[in-house]
């Protein structure tokens, strides 16, 4: 099975782009092609009208932080930094200036004479960004530089990225598997799966308009509720059977999902953001029954029991529910998925407030 | 009996049963040691003595009665020289084997193997060639088969180093602006100090304890140490005493060389040379 499977990106000028994906998607292995560590079996890298592949690295002007950090440890932190300008021939005036002028910037200024074993992950991961930087390099290649942190730290140092991207302007590609993360900082997001790119759009897009099951099970947090169910005709009217409930469609939906699936066998997608919870029957509203109660500040997650399965709802803290209580919901945003091809067919959006 | 005094205990027993081990380890070279200052009576004496009047002529007999200088001299051109050319190739090839895996494993696989074959084996095909290119008794010919011997040792071991540091720092070095060969110069080399060391003392012991070579091979100009201590198995019966004394002074120099890089030894054994 390739690493890596058919891919055509298209990365602007400057951007911030990131490559979104669990372990074993190929982020790395993308990464380190495009670094030219690597060499693909097939494909053409183009760095705007210029073939890439026959390029060696040290000739391509980009700089990689590795998620190890990879920093040299028989060198002292100026060393580590100094590196790719020294390769650059540059003088030793001129290296002292820029060294100690990006780790001003970082704040890593006090460090300088130590070797990395002395230093902590925070500080470590702030040299190899100095290394990588020191160059101004035309790509900034990231291999998922915040996963080695503490949560907190990881937050900070979210918004150091934004910030710095802003002020300089070099592309960045900027590998994560997590979620929240990309959605954070990138200006355009590849969500990839084993090898494969599924969707490439902004992050509103990613969101709000999923192109398969995958990214919109995978982009948001709880993540989206996937329902499987059957299309049923009666009486000229149409429904989802999801087995325990019936969600009756209109007849434009209906006629768009006949026409595009491949058959009637479809998965329901909601969000957990997206159920509206009601103490009181209402029409058109569906019967669920209380499963467990999550408080997961500021909000809380209720797992509603749909048959033998749980869909989650984000619910504010005031709503206060116990198992075995009876709810009544309504879809603000439902997707409609094919269960065979885990496409998108369509989308609805209601507002029930 | 509470927790600390039943630590204690266990702890007596493994001192207890340690200082067992080594000195039944370290006994016969021990008695070699004391045998080199007996005068051949107490040598011979039954019961054995420990305690007794310490006698230098042993010594004397050997360095009067035997080539000892020019055997340690060529013992220990010998054990430089293999060092100066397994050293070297063997890193170069352990490093192609490392990162480009040459050879798809098979190539290291063969390597592995030649380390196992017999060097007895080979001794008699070996003493045809020298002698019919009039090479015999001469030290390039005991160098080049103690290298060759000692080649997929070094190979092997520099290897298993090489592997142990991850490739992210050759990478980071050549995206940085090095050449692949610059890239093993400025990192790999330096975090590969420890393990050259260890590397290269024991193919510097191998080679001066190295006996059946130089024994086929040399007879009076390229003599080594071990061949000098053969000598003292004569027809008249073996001298002890003078034995004794020869291989204390060949094995002194190893035991130095051995405690002077033990700490190198013991890294390089048992972890790989970085973190």
């Amino acid at each position: 099975m390739p690493v890596l499977n058919n891919i055509n990106l298209d990365i602007r000028d400057g951007e911030f782009f990131c490559l979104l994906g669990p372990s074993g998607a190929g982020k790395t292995t993308l990464l380190r092609i495009i670094a030219g560590v690597e060499i693909p079996t097939s494909g053409e890298i183009y760095f705007d009208d210029r073939l890439m592949n026959d390029v060696l690295p040290k000739d391509r002007n980009v700089s990689m932080m590795f998620q190890s950090y990879a920093l040299f440890p028989h060198m002292t932190v100026f060393d580590n930094i100094a590196y790719p300008l020294r390769k650059r021939k540059m003088n030793e005036q001129e290296i002292k200036n820029a060294v100690e002028k990006i780790a001003d910037t970082l704040h890593i200024k006090h460090l300088l004479s130590r070797l990395p074993k002395q230093l902590s992950g925070g500080e470590r991961q702030r040299v190899a960004l100095g290394r990588a930087l020191v160059i101004k390099p035309d790509v900034l290649l990231l291999d998922e530089p915040l996963t080695n942190l503490d949560a907190k730290l990881r937050i900070e140092m979210r918004a150091e990225f934004k910030k710095l991207s802003k002020e300089l302007r070099t592309t960045i590609i900027y590998a994560t598997p997590d979620q929240a993360e990309a959605l954070s900082v990138a200006d355009r997001i590849a969500v990839m799966n084993l090898g494969v790119v599924h969707q490439v759009g902004i992050p509103d897009e990613l969101y709000h308009e999923p192109m398969d099951t995958f990214v919109a099970s995978f982009v948001g947090s709880p993540a989206m509720n996937m329902i499987e169910c059957t299309l049923i005709e009666e009486n000229g009217k149409a429904y989802l059977d999801a087995g325990e409930f019936k969600y009756w469609l209109t007849k434009s939906m209906a006629e768009v999902i006949m026409k595009q699936a491949s058959s009637n066998d479809l998965i329901l997608g909601v969000r957990p953001e997206d159920i509206v919870i009601l103490m009181e029957p209402q029409e058109a509203a569906i019967m669920f029954e209380v499963f467990a109660y999550e408080a997961i500040k500021p909000d809380a997650v209720v797992d509603l029991k749909v048959g033998n399965r749980l869909i989650k709802v984000l619910v504010s803290r005031e709503l206060m529910l116990n198992p075995g209580d009876k709810v009544w919901c309504k879809f603000n945003r439902i997707y409609i998925f094919d269960k065979k091809t885990g496409q998108i067919i369509t989308s609805e959006v209601k507002s029930h407030g | 009996m509470n927790r600390e005094s039943r630590e204690a205990l266990q702890k007596a027993i493994l001192y207890i049963l340690m200082a067992i081990v080594i000195v039944i380890v370290l006994f016969p070279i021990i008695w070699m040691g004391l045998t080199a200052f007996k005068n051949d009576r107490d040598i011979l004496s039954i019961p054995p003595k420990i305690l007794f009047t310490p006698t230098l002529e042993n010594f004397g007999f050997v360095f009067e009665r035997s080539n000892v200088v020019k055997g340690l001299t060529n013992s220990l051109i010998t054990a430089i020289a293999v060092i100066a050319i397994t050293i070297p190739v063997g890193l170069l090839a352990a490093y192609s084997l490392a990162r480009y895996n040459v050879g798809g494993g098979h190539l290291a696989f063969y390597i592995l193997t030649i380390k196992m074959f017999p060097p007895i084996a080979a001794i008699i095909p070996y003493f045809v060639i020298f002698r019919n290119l009039g090479l015999l008794d001469n030290l390039a010919s005991l160098i080049l088969l103690n290298s060759l011997f000692n080649l997929p040792f070094t190979t092997w071991l520099l290897m298993s180093f090489i592997k142990e540091i991850p490739t992210d720092l050759e990478e980071a070095a050549m995206i940085a602006g090095a050449t692949r060969f610059e890239a093993f110069r400025e990192v790999i080399l330096p975090l590969l100090r420890p393990a050259l060391a260890v590397t290269a003392i024991f193919a510097g012991i191998f080679t001066w304890n190295e006996f059946l070579f130089a024994y086929i091979i040399t007879r009076t100009e390229a003599i080594t140490i071990t061949r000098v201590m053969a000598g003292f198995f004569t027809e008249r019966g073996i001298l002890w005493g003078p034995l004794s004394a020869c291989a204390l002074i060949a094995t002194i120099p190893m035991f130095v060389l051995a405690l002077a890089t033990q700490k190198y030894i013991v890294r390089g054994l048992t972890l790989g040379a970085v973190k």
